[in-house]
């Protein structure tokens, strides 16, 4: 299987997990690590990597987290 | 700048009230609970002015509230109490997230303590509305609460407008706070940044645009939901390119256009499904082309350039590779367009132009007539006719959703009020209340099936009770006939739980709500009975008979491509 990494910048606040969750439960992605760091600035970096061969999945992924309003940016790590 | 007079202590109810009359917000549609009790005793006072429709069932406020936006472009508002009064409100959140409807609906929650404590009609409604919000809030002091409303209406108007859902937790509207003046900071910090549009693109899709040979535009909700349908009429008059709509860009084009082929896609014409197989540019301008437009998107218009024009950008390339993409209101494209192209020759070949517009006396949509029964068709066009094709058209969902958007002639913007990507069963009802209390001076048609108008007629209660006169025609074919439709076609005709054998007598139902009533069952007649209902002077319920195999023409199977359209062809 192909490992996935996506790297977004959120505005981070309560709640935004619940949205970031539901996308990937929605489009069956079984997270293998996420990590969260968060900043002064209320601005946080959530990187998370997951394993699928389906591109379209993937760009499913990151096309419905762009969706989302408190998700500033959504960048592939090749 | 703070408003000194206004800063007076007031319970936060007041202030949510007093901050939804500052955006603009005029009409709530609810239910009370003990949760919201406080919000109800401070719209008793009606300090504000904002009217309040007390609906029979939650899940009618959802829908009436969409009704009033799809028929003003500004929010719906719902205020519904905790627990089961906002879960059920779930499908109408669904419904305008699916259809972009500005939406804000306020649920209350139990008190800030018990949160977490699964107390009496207490849910975890950010979770539950998490995939079908654009945003939610909780509110957590009463301070907040002008903030909240104001990006809540920002948030559901903006950009691909949606709904947007605040839990109230009842202590809050108990609470003592200041109102008069709207926050200097914004609520939260979340991304609204609009589109600059992109000139250059721009003027690459002009280029593109004015060497096809054979172009057509799809018309799409996002036109709709940008005033755009002028300047897009203009496109289409100036060039004679043809058009086709979706179903919720329908009154983007006036139906008599020569150059409007009618609705495209699953039910669409045969002229509008032929012109898209057969394009070499295609210039979709707010659609999402969804699976019911691309029935298979690996022969979707094969030999076209696509171009793409759409508010969200991740609706750009997610279906069909595109040439031409371009992340902007339709409005601002539209007339940079129309400004790049002044100067420009269009290669649009005559014969294409001449093959691809409106016939004299043939009509984009046929169906077989006949003296036997009444035909769906009929009665639509009819009612066209009596309406001028300026009625306030409200469906429901199933066959006489498509018969409706196949034959009313649809003029214009916010005149069509209909579930489409979500499908809603029970829609219509609620929704034609809504879009009669935001234009109450309007005629208010509401098209609805047997199986729809038993889902949500409990609002029939509220038609007297609110003076709406609104003229329900229901088509009853005493089956669920879309469903039906499909087991005919595709399952061998096995009719498993798609026929009523019973229903209720809906004379009776009409007549204890106190509306009027009448049965249409004799074809000879239909013209002038039509007539003679719609002369009522308050609400009325068309009974139509219809038969029950009556099917909706053309039809292109799920996955199957255009050329695969089955039409009426000798059966007509």
């Amino acid at each position: 299987m192909t490992t996935h990494t996506l790297f977004t910048r959120v505005y981070n606040h309560t709640g935004f997990l619940v949205r970031f969750a539901s996308v990937l439960t929605r489009l069956n992605v079984n997270i293998k690590s996420f990590t969260v760091i968060s900043n002064d600035d209320e601005i946080a970096t959530v990187s998370f990597t997951f394993e699928s061969e389906d591109n379209n999945q993937v760009a499913n992924v990151r096309r419905n987290l762009k969706k989302q309003l408190d998700i500033l940016s959504v960048g592939y790590v090749k | 700048m703070q408003d000194v007079q206004s800063r007076v202590s007031q319970t936060g109810a007041q202030i949510l009230l007093d901050s939804l009359e500052k955006a603009g917000v005029q009409v709530l549609f609810g239910y009370p609970g003990g949760a919201v009790i406080p919000m109800y005793d401070a719209l008793y006072d009606n300090l504000n002015g904002i009217e309040h429709i007390l609906v029979r069932h939650e899940q009618a406020a959802a829908h009436a509230a969409e009704g009033y936006a799809k028929a003003t472009g500004k929010p719906g508002v719902v205020l519904v109490t905790s627990g089961p009064g906002a879960t059920n409100t779930v499908t109408g959140i669904a419904d305008a997230y699916s259809d972009s409807v500005p939406l804000i609906v306020i649920s209350g929650q139990v008190g800030t303590h018990g949160i977490g404590t699964n107390a009496f009609q207490e849910l975890d409604m950010l979770s539950i509305t998490s995939s079908i919000t654009k945003m939610s809030y909780q509110v957590h002091h009463v301070d907040e609460l002008p903030s909240i409303v104001a990006e809540a209406y920002q948030v559901a108007t903006s950009g691909r407008p949606g709904p947007v859902l605040i839990d109230l937790p009842k202590d809050i509207t108990l609470e003592s706070g200041v109102s008069g003046t709207l926050p200097s900071q914004s609520a939260r910090k979340i991304n609204l940044t609009e589109p600059a549009l992109n000139l250059t693109k721009i003027q690459e899709l002009v280029e593109g645009l004015s060497r096809a040979k054979q172009p057509v535009i799809i018309a799409g909700a996002g036109v709709l939901k940008a005033n755009a349908q002028g300047l897009l009429r203009q496109l289409v008059n100036q060039y004679h390119i043809p058009v086709v709509s979706t179903l919720l860009g329908l009154g983007a084009m006036t139906s008599d256009n020569p150059f409007f082929l009618g609705m495209a896609g699953m039910h669409g014409s045969v002229l509008a499904n032929t012109a898209l197989d057969q394009a070499d540019f295609i210039l979709n301008i707010g659609s999402r082309f969804d699976d019911r437009v691309v029935t298979n998107a690996k022969d979707f218009s094969r030999h076209a350039t696509i171009a793409h024009i759409d508010i969200d950008i991740t609706e750009i390339g997610r279906v069909l590779e595109t040439t031409y993409q371009i992340h902007a209101d339709a409005y601002e494209a539209l007339s940079a367009i129309l400004k790049f192209s002044e100067f420009k020759k269009m290669a649009i070949t005559k014969d294409w132009q001449s093959k691809n517009q409106q016939q004299p006396n043939q009509p984009i949509f046929d169906y077989p007539e006949t003296d036997q029964a009444i035909m769906p068709q009929t009665v639509i066009e009819n009612i066209g006719q009596l309406t001028k094709g300026k009625a306030l058209i409200v469906t429901d969902v199933g066959q006489h959703q498509m018969w409706v958007a196949q034959h009313y002639p649809f003029q214009d913007n916010h005149q069509l009020s209909t579930s489409g990507g979500l499908g809603t069963m029970g829609y219509g009802i609620p929704a034609a209340i809504g879009a009669k209390i935001a234009k109450p001076d309007r005629e208010v048609v509401l098209f609805v099936g047997d199986g729809g108008f038993q889902m949500t007629s409990e609002e029939l209660a509220i038609l007297n009770d609110n003076n709406l006169n609104i003229k329900i025609v229901m088509l009853n074919n005493h089956s669920l006939g879309m469903v039906r439709q499909w087991q005919t076609l595709f399952f061998n005709q096995r009719l498993s739980q798609t026929v009523f054998d019973t229903q209720p007598n809906f004379g009776k139902l009409a007549s204890a709500y106190g509306i009027n009533y009448m049965l249409l069952d004799q074809p000879d007649s239909l013209t002038d009975d039509l007539q003679r209902a719609f002369a009522s002077e308050k609400s009325i319920l068309i009974e139509v008979i219809i038969p029950e195999d009556a099917q909706v023409l053309p039809m292109i199977n799920a996955g199957a491509p255009y050329r695969d359209m089955i039409t009426w062809g000798e059966n007509k």
